[in-house]
């Protein structure tokens, strides 16, 4: 039965539209900037009235940088590989190492498990420039710096803690009775963590992937001290466009939409599961 | 007839060695023949589900040894123990068809297809949920999903079937149904179970021998016949039973040829010695003290005898529950006729020799039934 | 042209030979019956005329097919059953050798007993988890064979009643899984035992058994001139039943592999049978008596009988009512029995106790003694004629549980069909006493309808004999009785009594027997 009365409504519906406006807009504009060149951007007033171009994204996917004073080489899709690579190794790296250590602090305590459990999440609370000015030293020293494995491997200070904590609670959310009823009906403890746990913490392990991985994605810091101009992400890379001559707007509103596409089509793909995962818990026991 | 379960003095203690130590099972020793059916009755924390938790392996046995046909089993993964377990939250699993739930349980013994259809027919009959096979769990109602927990226990072939509260969710007309028919099953098929329930009908109408629990101690092992007729000690004797047996303090007076039973300065209960063995009699009076209990089925309203004051009556539809004030405190009987005192009205009450309870004050264990030492 | 949409059960009892028309859907249509007749001789001799039995059987299968329209293109197939053991012997040209001896021919009383004593009557009982007794063919044949060797020597096959009838029908010489097995067979190989033969000293007069077949499997058409004598067409399928108590249970429920229920029978005599899953549920009793026959399938029933159920109850009816006769006062006996229902219920249970063998026979089930008799023991002035009677509801719902527990653990359910089924006094002791849910079933006709539903499965309308009774018994099951915990317990108590009565009183019933002996002389 709806009881909201009609006022109720409208005032709802005022208030979710200043938020879809207020959170959507810097979206739409940089969209309405990829499509024009820097003068028809930098007009006063600004204007919605242009004739829309390619321009920026040709530019962007052609390596080549113009501006009105000389052109310069911007390897910016290379950047968006980079991204692609270092998340998507992070991310898995994290969910091979996360889950069964999730499953783990859920299920069997052990002397000191809770303690594990906090020190890992507490990297997430250390500012990263804490860490990062003697990981880097250590890197050089050890041959790690610039490369992508020196990179997943820092990464795992943000996918980890968040895989491990939100994996943690789905697994505990899930009855242990229902696992002990497999394991009694004659199975091991690896089948039963494969066929039982896993499937039910299921929505849950993607969700928490999802989020680590856009983490990932926009993680700037550690790329930006660690890696050179070849393993740098789009979120590095972007930097370039700040040159000597000026800010080159339309071309970094197109690489802006080009680096979020990955990340907002996989978050609308994944939306139905992020949704179930994230507000349901795993199975109510 | 080897013991087919076979708890050795077995302890289990929670958060050892801390504050917050719970010895939740202490020094259990018990056997389980064969094709018997056994129940662990208790109120809740008395330890019963622990026990069964310790055989199932989802709890480590603290110390003590759990055997089934003399193969040691504590230290076995849960499916190496060859045990079936039905879960009191039920724990199906909640993707697979009810059907799937059940038919998984008897993987392990591989056999054919037809075969597994034919046997998971069979059970949801016997449980009445043929009807609702091809749903999922979370489609289902609470008593439903429990009978397709113990189905899913049932339907194996296992030494030993543990079940944790195995009808609680149930109607009660359901319930009296499915126990007959569930233990007529686990007789048929010469299965050994052990079940917890903290429902003494339930107990008295499944298991051979009941362990009545309490505080983590066992407090008597025995047919349910035994527990009622031969409490062992003042906890089985309150405890057993519906309404509860009326307890009383005592001192016993050996006077001639008779025996007083004195429940207050002016009021005793009075019998010929002969009612008492001797060694009976010998031993009540070196107590300072005894405590008598009388069932309320065996306290009788008679012509003579001893004075009480009725303050409530509940009639039950064949029988009436009568509460009188008596000797200082409270006593409850149990009559079937239909001329009823009301409250207020003054009754006399006896009470047999053959239907006393005599229980050592100190340590609450039972010393005699019937007037021969227990 | 209309459907075959009709199946035919006959049923030859002792005191009525019926043929009754089902549809396929187990709904009966129409039914013809006749009274049966038979001889009792002195001695014991119970006898009846075979060729006569036949005749009545196709005489209520021709009035069957006058009554209902087109009856002979409709019917499917016919089942036939009838009463159980007995011998009707036939010679080479398949006329009678003699009357055929029914159940309760009592000439072999003493050669029953020897053969229950000699060395291997464990080994027979093992074999074929039947208790031998004196209305068993084994028990007959080999009676004949000390006092009547011509009439064997003159005989070609020994038949069971429905084996004649299906002989008549087919012309086809067969018994069934139910008898063969019970009375000659051994019980896990469902076929007949040399063993159990030598052991009878039958050995040389195997060829008087005719071979066992199963009729949900096996079918054989009607002869033309059967045909013609009962109006039906020659060629439809005629399936051989189980023996009649089987059919009966087939037709009331007790086939129910899901539930393992069990099922009592209470008309004048009792019985007692349980489901039994497979032989290696079958349960031996160190007594050696009741039977064991099997199911088609892996199936079995065990089944333990009373000589006497309401035979107790209307004797101690007619007892009262001889009081009133004596004082010139009558009673109606139908508003008699009715008046009881709520008498019996308010009395006080175990101020008397009571054993139902009120039987001259004495008893059979659980055990067997030809000198057991009736009593009440436990009575003093307070015990009123409610408490008496009440004693006597009490002794036959204790008989069952004595039945039921003898045959292993006391079924999770229990059906019960027969007279006593229509007192609501007897459902609600018989539940609490067994402490299981008691189902009435609404099918009068339960022999007839098993004898069709073999046939039925037979001609492959029912895949198996589970999936008829799912169409054919369950939906005529009644709500069930349950047991009212308030009763259960002091059920236990009176059972306890009663079984250490019943103990103790064979020396009693012996002695009173030698003193009736006596005083008869």
């Amino acid at each position: 039965m709806d009881h909201t009365s009609f006022l109720e409504r409208w005032f709802r519906r005022a208030a979710l539209s200043i938020i879809i406006v207020f959170f959507m807009f810097p979206i739409f504009w940089i969209v309405l900037m990829s499509f024009q060149t820097n003068e028809t951007i930098l007009r006063s007033p600004p204007s919605m009235s242009f004739t829309p171009t390619l321009d920026n994204y040709m530019a962007i996917i052609a390596g080549r940088l113009d501006s009105n004073v000389a052109s310069m080489g911007i390897d910016f899709v290379n950047n968006l590989m980079n991204s692609i690579i270092l998340s998507v190794c992070s991310v898995a790296v994290a969910l091979i190492l996360g889950v069964p250590a999730a499953y783990a602090f859920a299920r069997h305590k052990f002397k000191g498990s809770e303690d594990i459990a906090f020190t890992l999440l507490s990297f997430r609370f250390a500012p990263p420039l804490l860490v990062l000015l003697p990981l880097t030293l250590y890197f050089q020293e050890i041959g790690l710096a610039d490369t992508y494995l020196g990179l997943v491997w820092v990464y795992q200070l943000i996918c980890l803690p968040l895989i491990l904590w939100i994996v943690r609670g789905y697994f505990e959310d899930i009855s242990p009775d229902i696992e002990y009823a497999y394991r009694i009906a004659g199975h091991s403890w690896f089948s039963t963590f494969r066929k039982i746990a896993l499937p039910l913490a299921g929505p849950g392990i993607a969700a928490a992937g999802l989020l680590a991985f856009i983490f990932a994605w926009n993680n700037f810091i550690f790329a930006l001290v660690l890696a050179s101009a070849d393993k740098q992400p789009v979120t590095v890379g972007a930097l370039a466009f700040v040159t000597a001559s000026g800010i080159q707007y339309g071309q970094i509103a197109a690489a802006i939409v080009l680096s979020i596409a990955p990340t907002l089509a996989l978050a609308l793909w994944a939306q139905r599961y992020l949704v179930e995962g994230l507000s349901l818990g795993a199975v109510k026991g | 007839m080897t013991a087919q379960l076979h708890l050795k003095t077995i302890n289990k203690k929670y958060n050892p060695g801390t504050a917050h130590e719970v010895h939740a099972v202490q020094d259990l020793d018990l056997e389980v023949e064969r094709g018997e059916i056994v129940a662990l009755l208790g109120s809740s924390g008395c330890g019963k589900t622990s026990t069964l938790r310790m055989i199932a392996g989802f709890e480590e046995v603290s110390s003590g040894e759990v055997d089934i046909d003399g193969r040691r089993i504590d230290r076995l993964a849960p499916a190496k123990r060859g045990v079936a377990m039905a879960f009191e939250g039920y724990s199906l699993y909640p993707p697979l068809t009810i059907r799937e739930n059940i038919a998984f349980a008897l993987k392990s013994e591989r056999l054919r297809q037809s075969e597994v259809n034919t046997r998971v027919e069979q059970i949801a009959a016997l449980l009445e949920i043929s009807d609702i096979l091809d749903k999922h769990p979370n489609a289902i109602s609470g008593g439903q999903q429990q009978r397709v927990s113990l189905g899913r226990a049932l339907i194996r072939r296992a030494d030993l079937h543990v079940l944790d509260e195995p009808m609680g969710q149930l109607e009660p007309q359901l319930r009296a149904i499915l126990r007959g028919r569930i233990k007529h099953y686990i007789k048929e098929h010469e299965l050994t179970a052990i079940l917890v329930t903290h429902d003494q009908t339930e107990a008295n109408a499944l298991a051979d021998r009941i362990a009545v629990m309490e505080g983590g101690l066992l407090q008597q092992y025995d047919t349910p016949e035994n527990l009622k007729n031969r409490p062992a000690n003042i906890f089985t004797g309150a405890f057993i039973g519906e309404p509860p047996m009326n307890l009383f303090a005592a001192v016993a007076e050996v006077v001639a040829d008779r025996v007083d039973l004195r429940l207050a300065p002016d009021i005793a209960l009075s019998y010929p010695s002969t009612a008492f063995s001797d060694e009976l009699q010998q031993r009540i009076q070196q107590d300072q003290g005894v405590m008598i209990g009388i069932r309320p089925h065996s306290v009788q309203l008679t012509v003579e005898g001893l004075p009480a004051e009725v303050y409530a009556n509940q009639w039950l539809g064949d029988q009436t529950h009568i509460a009188a004030r008596f000797a200082g405190g409270s006593i409850v009987s149990v009559v079937h006729d239909l001329a009823l005192p009301k409250p207020g009205d003054q009754i006399n009450l006896s009470i047999s020799a053959h239907d006393l309870h005599i229980f050592d004050n100190n340590t609450g264990e039972a010393l005699s039934h019937g007037g021969q030492l227990a | 042209m209309s459907a075959k949409d009709l199946l035919i059960g006959i049923d030859a009892g002792t005191s009525v030979i019926k043929a009754v028309a089902f549809d396929l859907a187990g709904r009966q249509i129409a039914l013809a019956s006749r009274r049966n007749e038979y001889t009792t001789q002195p001695g014991g001799g119970v006898e009846q005329d075979m060729n006569r039995t036949w005749r009545d059987t196709a005489h209520v299968l021709a009035q069957l097919a006058e009554e209902v329209p087109d009856c002979a293109r409709r019917c499917a197939a016919i089942g036939v059953t009838g009463q159980g053991d007995g011998t009707w012997l036939i010679d080479g040209d398949g006329e009678p050798a003699h009357d055929g001896w029914l159940w309760l021919d009592s000439r072999s009383a003493a050669t029953s007993r020897r053969l229950a004593e000699m060395d291997g009557s464990r080994v027979i009982y093992e074999r074929t988890a039947t208790g031998i007794n004196v209305c068993q063919m084994r028990t007959h044949l080999c009676w004949m064979l000390e006092n009547t060797p011509d009439l064997l020597k003159k005989s070609a096959s020994a038949l069971h009643c429905k084996d004649w009838l299906y002989y008549k029908l087919t012309g086809v010489l067969a018994s069934d899984i139910s008898e063969g097995v019970f009375t000659f067979g051994d019980f896990r190989t469902r076929d007949y035992s040399p063993d159990v033969l030598e052991l009878l000293g039958l050995s040389d007069h195997a060829g008087l058994l005719p071979p066992i077949i199963d009729g949900t499997k096996t079918s054989h058409g009607l002869t033309r001139g059967a045909a013609e004598l009962c109006g039906l067409v020659e060629g439809t399928p005629v399936s051989l039943g189980l023996v009649d108590v089987m059919c009966s249970a087939l037709g009331a429920g007790l086939y129910d592999p899901a539930v393992l229920p069990g099922l009592t029978i209470l008309g004048s005599t009792g019985m007692h049978m349980r489901f039994v899953r497979d032989a290696d549920a079958v349960v031996l009793n160190d007594d050696a008596c009741g039977y064991t026959m099997p199911f088609p399938g892996g199936a079995f029933a065990q089944m333990q009988t009373n000589m006497a159920a309401t035979l107790n109850i209307d004797w101690a009816l007619g007892l009262a009512a001889q009081v009133f006769a004596s004082q010139n006062l009558s009673v109606d006996p139908e508003q008699f029995l009715v008046s009881m229902d709520d008498m019996v219920l308010d009395a006080k249970p175990g101020s008397t106790f009571y054993h139902p063998y009120i039987s001259a026979a004495g008893e059979r089930g659980p055990f067997t003694n030809l000198d057991a008799r009736a009593s009440w023991t436990g009575l003093d002035q307070t015990t009123t004629w409610a408490d008496m009677l009440r004693a006597v509801f009490d002794g036959l719902v204790l008989a069952a549980r004595d039945c039921y527990q003898t045959m292993g653990s006391i079924p999770g359910e229990i059906r019960l069909t027969g007279g006593a089924a229509k007192s609501r006094a007897f459902r609600i002791l018989l539940s609490a006493c067994l402490q299981a849910p008691v189902r009435t079933i609404g099918q009068p006709e339960a022999g007839a309808a098993g004898a069709a539903m073999i046939a039925a499965v037979q001609q492959g309308l029912f895949r198996d004999i589970a999936a008829a009774v799912d169409t054919w018994v369950t939906p005529l099951l009644n709500d069930a009785v349950l047991p009212d915990d308030r009763l259960t317990g002091p059920y236990d108590t009176l059972f306890k009594t009663y079984l250490e009565t019943r103990l103790i009183l064979p020396k009693a019933w012996e002695s009173q027997a030698q003193a009736r002996r006596e005083l008869t002389r």
